[in-house]
């Protein structure tokens, strides 16, 4: 059976070799760049001085749990725990329909022009780094000659110090990753309906189907299984608050809305050089990560859904 | 057959010809190398990603060359880039690329900086003379080995308060010089325009500015009655200055964004600024460039000191423990104590300003060749690849005859080593391991967030005044008591020294 079997391998092998072939760059970049690393998680364990090369991987003392009860033991471990949920939540419930809203309206534009300047339009604040974004929001939300407390003032309210206000920080962040995020999201929605069958278009459409009516009962169902698979990937990174447009935009008044893992880890870990501790915090994220997408992707299966494994 | 004779002649040709000019240019290297090279990490905010042109930048190394007989080479990077740091850590610690001359905090460094005492003896008596044996001293660790050249040390200049001087001409005031006059000027400024507020560029520069005038012992650690080593949050009189800003903040004299993230510069452009409380280069350089270019014409000056109930109300500025080091797999450290001690040299302040700055005659000139301090850049290509004593004791020696850099470059030199015009910290040289703090004490850093959280909540109004008390044991639940210990256990092992 086992020779039967490894034939079958290298027969496999051999008749797909062009495929096998095409698929080994990525296969080595997988292995080098995230498999291989993952060696230097033991820094978790032990007590590094940045400076001791691979050598001190190997020889530095091991101090087991220390970083993680560092971690989980810090005054703050709640409160930031939670922002990070809160913050990631916010965007899955408003910030994920989007992309899927914009590509269900893209298809139905008729004109091809027209179409092509919308996405294009839609796709350049992706582009944009995170600092020209954070300081067009500054710009936007100051109190001084900002867009927004101008037209307050116009209405007759007194100007709003939204950076500066927990009320609203949250609020800020989800809308600006909605805003950079959601043409480039389009994207594989819009190339999962370019596969839908037209047929049923027109067969709906004989059935006396109107536009809407085609893409709830048409488009929307055809590209379920992208939405589920990309929606278990987003609970797979419930931790991943985001760390550029947090860092640029956030200040002492809304630390306690706006404080996350990654900017608490960036102050007390990576600005002291204490690449241990951030990396116990990496490895805490990535456990929890590993955890919730299991757990999405069993749930998806209950309900009938596709999952990602 | 005669082809083949032919081309093998060729071939042997070929060969022959690449063997000799490797060998020539093999020798042509070996001849080189016996002038000592020296590899600079970017030491000024001038350099960038793209370097100093090439054909440039090697006549001002053969320049260098011929003047100090050893080979500088430079390291283009963006100095103000937030990756500079991180990449040259994992340089540093990866050993894939040179690295000789580079500065940081010392303390962090210590596994991979030389410590320098021979060679200070023997090749730095410039870099000794030019500073304090206290300088020097916070740059020691416990057991005595000099691990870097100060950088910095104790500041007097870097945080002042400016007044904008239109408006107290035309409010028919002086420049104040009391604590007690401040608030009387902003009202008098208010009178001329209605809009003119106070600006910081952060919640520590203005407590740096301004807390001497409630506490004793301003902003920096206290020494209590049992010999522990405090934090300023707990001094009396913190509390009364907390709630003098928030009277201030809620009356509107601030900015209103002033504690949170926002552009100094688009603030100072209004025009509404009166007084501005912060780093001291947001005027000197960043507002000296508006002036220049002509964008505003309202001007600031300060008041050499100002004074209130317990003397100075600024804090002298430590940063004992950034330094210049030297990498412990540097191959000739001779040649970069060397190198460093020829810029150092006050008596020929043309050999920092020429490492600086270029060539002397061709990329810059004095003023007064006599006097020796007021230069004229001729040129501007050259970034300064190869300045490695910048710091304040090679700062104070000149000053770039720019309207752009000028008053950056007088401050300093007026300032800088005058430290009577602030309160000098009880603990200014020791310096304090800030690794072994967050080993021994990992509450530190919660300490450090709460304590800049909680004061700019309770001035922006955020929090009453009425829960100071409740704030005081947030601090000892978050492991105030903790940081304290270790504090105090550094300061008794290192003050011995």
């Amino acid at each position: 059976m086992t020779a039967v079997k490894s034939m079958g391998f290298f027969h496999a092998l051999k008749k797909y070799r062009a495929y096998y072939l095409l698929a080994l760059p990525g296969l080595l970049y997988l292995l080098i760049f995230r498999y291989v690393p993952m060696a230097g998680l033991v820094i978790a364990f032990k007590d590094i001085s940045p400076f001791s090369g691979i050598q001190g991987i190997l020889t530095q003392p091991f101090v087991g749990f220390r970083w993680f009860q560092k971690f989980f033991h810090s005054y703050y471990f709640w409160n930031i725990l939670g922002n990070t949920i809160g913050i990631r939540l916010q965007w899955i419930l408003f910030g994920f329909p989007v992309p899927i809203i914009l590509a269900l309206s893209l298809n139905e534009v008729m004109s091809g022009g027209y179409k092509r300047v919308i996405q294009t339009v839609s796709y350049i604040p992706y582009f944009f780094s995170s600092v020209v974004v954070a300081g067009l929001v500054m710009t936007i939300l100051t109190t001084e000659g900002g867009l927004v407390n101008n037209i307050l003032r116009l209405l007759g309210r007194e100007p709003v110090m939204f950076l500066a206000s927990p009320k609203y920080f949250r609020s800020i962040l989800v809308v600006t990753y909605i805003w950079q995020g959601a043409g480039w999201g389009s994207i594989v929605y819009l190339a999962a309906i370019t596969g839908i069958d037209p047929q049923l278009y027109e067969s709906a459409g004989l059935d006396g189907a109107g536009r809407f009516q085609k893409a709830v009962h048409i488009t929307v169902p055809c590209i379920a299984s992208i939405i589920v698979l990309l929606l278990i990937l987003n609970i797979g990174n419930l931790l991943e608050a985001g760390f550029e447009i947090i860092f640029l935009l956030y200040s002492e008044p809304v630390y306690k809305v706006a404080d996350v893992i990654d900017t608490y880890v960036y102050r007390s870990g990576l600005i002291g050089m204490q690449y241990s501790f951030a990396t116990a915090v990496g490895l805490f994220k990535s456990i929890v990560a590993m955890i919730l997408l299991i757990l999405a992707d069993f749930t998806a299966k209950r309900l009938d859904q596709p999952g990602l494994f | 057959m005669t082809n083949r004779r032919v081309l093998a002649i060729l071939i042997a040709l070929g060969l022959v010809f690449t063997a000799t000019a490797s060998w020539a240019k093999g020798s042509t290297e070996t001849a080189v190398k016996t002038v000592p090279e020296v590899y600079i990490w970017p030491q000024v905010g001038t350099v960038t990603a793209q370097g100093t042109p090439k054909a440039k930048l090697e006549a001002i190394q053969k320049h260098l060359i011929e003047k100090t007989g050893i080979k500088p080479i430079g390291m283009p990077t963006d100095y103000y880039s937030t990756e500079n740091q991180t990449k040259l850590n994992l340089i540093l610690a990866s050993r894939q690329q040179r690295i000789d001359v580079f500065s940081g905090n010392w303390p962090e460094y210590v596994d991979v900086a030389l410590p320098l005492n021979d060679l200070l003896t023997k090749y730095g008596p410039n870099i000794l003379k030019a500073f304090s044996k206290e300088a020097m001293l916070a740059c020691t660790d416990k057991d005595g080995k000099i691990i870097g050249i100060p950088r910095l040390g104790v500041m007097g200049h870097t945080q002042f308060t400016w007044f904008q001087e239109d408006l107290l001409k035309k409010a028919g005031i002086a420049i104040p010089t009391t604590w007690a006059e401040i608030e009387p000027a902003l009202l008098a400024m208010r009178k001329v325009n209605p809009n003119a507020m106070i600006l910081t560029s952060s919640t520590n520069d203005f407590m740096r500015c301004w807390l001497g005038a409630f506490t004793k012992t301003g902003f920096a650690n206290w020494l209590d009655a049992n010999g522990k080593v405090q934090l300023f949050v707990t001094a009396d009189g913190f509390k009364t200055f907390v709630a003098t800003m928030a009277d201030w903040y809620r009356k509107g004299y601030f900015f209103k964004e002033t504690f949170i993230k926002h552009d100094d510069t688009e603030v100072l452009k209004s025009g509404n600024v009166g007084i501005f409380a912060g780093w001291y280069s947001r005027i000197t350089i960043l507002y000296s460039r508006l002036l220049a270019a002509g964008g505003v014409t309202a001007k600031y000056v300060m008041p050499d000191r100002i004074l209130g109930p317990n003397g100075p109300i600024a804090t002298d500025n430590v940063s004992n423990t950034n330094a210049i080091m030297i990498s412990k797999n540097c191959p000739d450290p001779a040649a970069a104590v060397k190198f460093l001690n020829w810029q150092y040299d006050t008596d020929h302040p043309e050999n920092v300003v020429t490492a600086n700055y270029g060539v002397e005659g061709t990329d810059w000139a004095w003023v007064n060749p006599k006097e020796k301090y007021l230069f004229n850049q001729l040129t501007k290509d050259y970034q300064g690849e190869f300045m490695a004593s910048a710091g304040l004791a090679t700062d104070v020696l000149l000053a770039p005859n720019t309207p752009e850099l000028l008053s950056h470059y007088t401050t300093i030199r007026k300032y800088a080593l005058n430290l009577s015009n602030g309160i000098l910290p009880f603990d200014a040289t020791v310096a304090y391991d800030g690794k072994e703090l967050k080993n021994r004490a990992p509450a530190v850093d919660d300490i450090n967030r709460m304590v800049s959280e909680q004061v700019v909540q309770f001035i922006m109004g955020a929090r009453p005044m009425g829960d100071w008390d409740a704030f005081l044991g947030e601090l000892k639940k978050a492991g105030y008591d903790s940081v304290v210990e270790e504090n105090t256990r550094q300061y008794n092992l290192l003050k011995k020294k």
